[in-house]
């Protein structure tokens, strides 16, 4: 069996100036355990900081609130176009830095979302590479043709996929009016329509310090990482603009499409309406979410994979936004069996408002919702998104620094009241390949 | 490239090799040791335990404090390198049916164990291996780690379980027909590979997935599922001492049926002229890529020189391709480099997506950068560049558990353990003489072509 053979110290040979800054096992648990911090500039931008050193490296995540609510309807697309333009800016002011291999933007419904990291030492540049895209409100026509034209191309591509699509056609049902109905990169036509100084207009009104979020994460210290802060962006003044609120009320759809592909497939994709995430009910309908279709045990992968072999593959939805937000499962399975599948889900989401969880599935619920929690946390990227999502979709950064408590807080009456409240009026989409019929029994 | 960073995810699931048949040269010993900046990027002292059984099962355990999670892997040493066009896809079908229950533990249950406990699972097939994980709460692991253990030594493999997993794998087979990135690379390996298991896609094809019955799946599990093709992870917020004996009391019965002495065969030599071939598939514009042999793991100073060889020609916006096809010319939308440490004679990718009527003018400019780069026509700025882009690539990967056990498992699987160690210093060693030498060597001869223009889904060129 086993031999002992040797005990020693290895050490690796590292640059002495972070080894020097290596903090022991002591400091590194202490910081894990002490709360994020929260400066308001006087201009209104929101600077969360959270120390985490165990690792040489510094993740921040600015985010700016303008989303689908602030877009025109002739003009859908422009955030995403803007986006690419901002994408290729923060890549060029990185460039010559070498150890900054992680740096992007992208666009989620409530806000746009600049990622960079890389290690310690490049965490002025990575803030000035941040502040700068804020100050550099000029745009070139060339670059906007350039970025348009690949723009067209990956909204051609993203068409290919049928999940894609059929999360185009649900927010349409589901939302009608209001400006979550769009998808970023809906159409080519009202991408066509923007220009230069249409892009420079919104800049100047949306990527302003009183609708900023940044959040930083690692090894930083906190006076310097905040002095070099201020003194970046103070400078930019604040617009004071409110976005008006749409109404919106739920109204159940049921639509049948066809599929022009030839794979012998069909999709039944069942959606509910779901509560912003800044609301009481929220945590209790992600564990809903577990219940019911998340993960390989939950309630639909057993009745309708495992115990019917219906489905090949069910996933579900449930985004946390700032608006009112959906809950959605997709439900891959055979043309014939669709509609088997629909009342299946449409029946387990009932009993859900019939009869409450019982203990022990509260407690699976809740343990699959903070170990998913916990996955998200282990990057400091992950750390510093979820503070600035939380930040700007009204939850407060606290939140984060108490999920556990509101988890434990839930009730199974907790949740069935959210399951009466939010799982009625469902959008249902069958769609399934074009030239048959189909008996639904 | 080394170790799966970010930049070479997309094509880890076609790329791959196998297995450690050195289990004659691996004592059985049990290391503990302290170690700072281990995998580069944690500069805390984490404690690790390591010890290989006198089955030959590695088990690797490794602390990281304050992380409140776990990630307990298995990394077994068979993939698709295993397989013949008999056997295509089993390698990745058993990895399906390995999820799908034990005598006392049904598919579910186990399923339900994991997620209960606030955990994930999968796992992923490759050309050389086949990995199998779980991530949970840290006080679960030794939970996660019996039930690895369970799938690992009892999996049930039962008919009805086959046929539902074979409906599943099928879906798989059809989404990835669709995947323009798939049809593209299983054209260059087609044509790099020829009958070499290298060249098979590691999901089958319709035909085999649709054929295989429950004595199948025991076969492949007797040849390729023994010990000493299997190291055991485990790295988190535990106590790493117990976590390994823990590992060692549940692995111990494992015994596996005795292995036929593996025979490989060796992938074929580069052509003397390059060779060339097109495609469609849906795709807006071309994807344009070329291969050229690379080293496989066990050559490890190639191994070095080319991974810095390939971050100067192609990683990021200072690259040669980027700033000649993208900057200059703009006659690419976008051009990348990937290579991934095989266990036999690798591939070195270089992907170019552009226009379709400008795929012949890419494929020439990639082709005269690289023999601007044999020339020595880089800088000490792309030296310094390229080995700087890949440490912190290579530290960024190591930030999580799960990082940190897949460098740790991928290098084990290998039979090449001892890879990660030293990568970093290995590699702040290249010389510009390494690089030219590296260039020469796998730069020098042919190489292959794969052009996927629009059009059909036909797999034209295989």
């Amino acid at each position: 069996m086993k031999r002992l053979l040797t005990i020693f110290l290895f050490f690796l040979i590292l640059p002495v100036q972070a080894d020097s800054e290596a903090p022991n096992r002591n400091e590194v648990l202490a910081a894990k355990a002490t709360p994020a911090r929260r400066i308001l500039l006087p201009n209104g931008m929101v600077v969360l900081l959270k120390e985490a050193p165990g690792h040489d490296l510094v993740a921040l995540e600015m985010l700016c609130q303008v989303g689908l609510a602030n877009e025109e309807t002739p003009t859908a697309g422009l955030i995403a176009l803007w986006s690419e333009i901002l994408n290729e800016r923060l890549e060029e002011a990185t460039e010559e830095h070498y150890r900054i291999v992680d740096r992007s933007v992208s666009i989620e419904p409530d806000f746009l979302r600049f990622s960079i990291q890389g290690p310690a030492d490049e965490a002025d540049t990575m803030l000035e590479a941040l502040a700068g895209l804020v100050e550099n409100d000029t745009y070139s026509e060339k670059l906007v043709n350039k970025k348009r034209k690949e723009l067209v191309e990956d909204i051609k591509a993203g068409r290919a996929g049928s999940q894609n699509q059929l999360y185009t056609i649900f927010r349409l049902l589901f939302y009608r009016l209001h400006p979550y109905r769009r998808q970023h990169t809906s159409g080519e036509m009202a991408v066509e329509r923007i220009d230069a100084e249409l892009i420079a207009q919104f800049h100047k009104q949306y990527l302003v310090p009183d609708r900023l979020v940044l959040a930083a994460c690692g090894r930083i210290s906190r006076t310097g990482f905040e002095d070099k802060t201020r003194k970046l962006f103070s400078g930019f003044q604040p617009v004071n603009k409110r976005d008006l609120s749409v109404s919106w009320e739920p109204k159940a759809t049921e639509k049948r499409i066809d599929l022009s592909t030839r794979n012998d497939i069909a999709w039944v994709v069942i959606g509910y309406p779901a509560p912003p995430a800044a609301s009481e009910d929220h945590i209790p309908m992600k564990l809903i979410n577990a219940v019911l279709s998340e993960g390989l045990s939950s309630r639909l992968f057993n009745e309708i994979r495992e115990k019917k072999g219906l489905a090949y593959t069910i996933s579900s939805v449930h985004p946390a936004l700032k608006g009112p937000s959906h809950f959605l499962t997709y439900v891959v399975t055979r043309p014939h069996d669709a509609g088997k599948v629909r009342r299946d889900v449409l029946r387990q989401a009932k009993l859900l408002q019939d009869e409450p969880l019982t203990q022990q599935e509260l407690q699976a619920a809740k343990q699959k919702l903070w170990g998913s929690v916990l996955n998200e946390r282990q990057t400091d990227q992950g750390k510093a998104f979820r503070l600035a999502r939380a930040e700007s979709i009204g939850l407060g950064f606290t939140s984060e620094e108490n999920f556990e408590k509101r988890l434990g807080e839930v009730t199974a009456e907790d949740v069935r009241k959210v399951a009466q409240t939010y799982l009625n009026d469902p959008t249902v989409i069958i769609a399934r390949p074009a030239g048959k019929l189909y008996w639904d029994g | 490239m080394a170790k799966p960073v970010g930049l070479a995810i997309s094509l880890r699931g076609l790329q791959d090799f196998t297995y450690n048949n050195r289990g004659d040269m691996v004592r059985n010993f049990l290391i503990v040791f302290f170690s700072f900046g281990l995998l580069a990027a944690p500069l805390v002292a984490q404690e690790m335990v390591e010890d290989v059984l006198d089955n030959g099962l590695r088990i690797v355990t490794m602390e990281n404090p304050g992380s409140r999670t776990v990630s307990v892997n298995v990394f077994i040493s068979a993939g698709s390198l295993d397989e013949s066009p008999q056997t295509t896809g089993l390698a990745h079908f058993y990895e399906h049916m390995f999820f799908r229950g034990t005598p006392t533990l049904s598919g579910l249950a186990f399923k339900k164990a994991i997620e209960d406990s606030g955990g994930i699972t999968n796992a992923t097939t490759a050309k050389d291996m086949t990995h199998y994980f779980i991530s949970l709460p840290a006080d679960q692991a030794e939970e996660g780690l019996k039930l690895l253990a369970d799938a690992l030594i009892r999996a049930e493999l039962s008919p009805e379980g086959i046929d539902i997993e074979r409906d599943v794998v099928l879906e798989e087979y059809r989404i990835g027909e669709n995947n323009p990135g798939r049809l593209a690379i299983e054209g260059l390996y087609s044509m790099a590979y020829g009958d070499h298991p290298y060249a098979l896609s590691t999901i089958g094809t319709k035909e085999r997935i649709g054929a295989y019955n429950r004595a199948d799946f025991v076969n492949w599990r007797n040849r390729h599922y023994g010990p000493s093709r299997c190291t055991v992870v485990v790295v988190g917020d535990i106590n790493a001492q117990r976590m390994a004996q823990r590992a060692k009391f549940l692995f111990s019965s494992f015994k596996g049926n005795p292995l036929q002495k593996r025979e490989l065969v060796e992938p074929p030599a580069a052509p003397a002229e390059p060779v060339y071939r097109e495609g469609t598939g849906p795709v807006g514009s071309a994807v344009v890529m070329l291969g050229f042999p690379a080293p496989s793991a066990h050559d490890k100073k190639d191994v070095y020189g080319v991974d810095v060889l390939s971050f100067i020609l192609g990683q990021g916006r200072k690259s040669m391709l980027y700033q000649d096809l993208v900057k200059k010319q703009e006659s690419a939308d976008s051009v990348s480099v990937n290579y991934l440490t095989p266990r036999q004679r690798g591939l070195m990718i270089v992907t170019a997506v552009g226009e379709p009527k400008k795929a012949e003018e890419i494929r020439k400019a990639v082709i005269a950068q690289v023999e601007a780069l044999k020339a020595g026509n880089f800088t000490e700025e792309d030296m310094r560049r390229a080995k700087a882009q890949l440490l912190q690539s290579f530290s960024q990967g190591n930030e999580t558990n799960s990082g940190k056990a897949d460098t740790i498992g991928f290098y084990s699987a290998l039979g090449v353990p001892d890879f990660w160690r030293t990568y970093p210093e290995e590699i702040e060693a290249v010389s510009r003489e390494d690089v030219l030498a590296a260039a020469q060597k796998y730069l020098g001869g042919g190489h292959w072509g794969y052009t996927l223009k629009p059009g059909g889904r036909s797999r034209a060129g295989r």
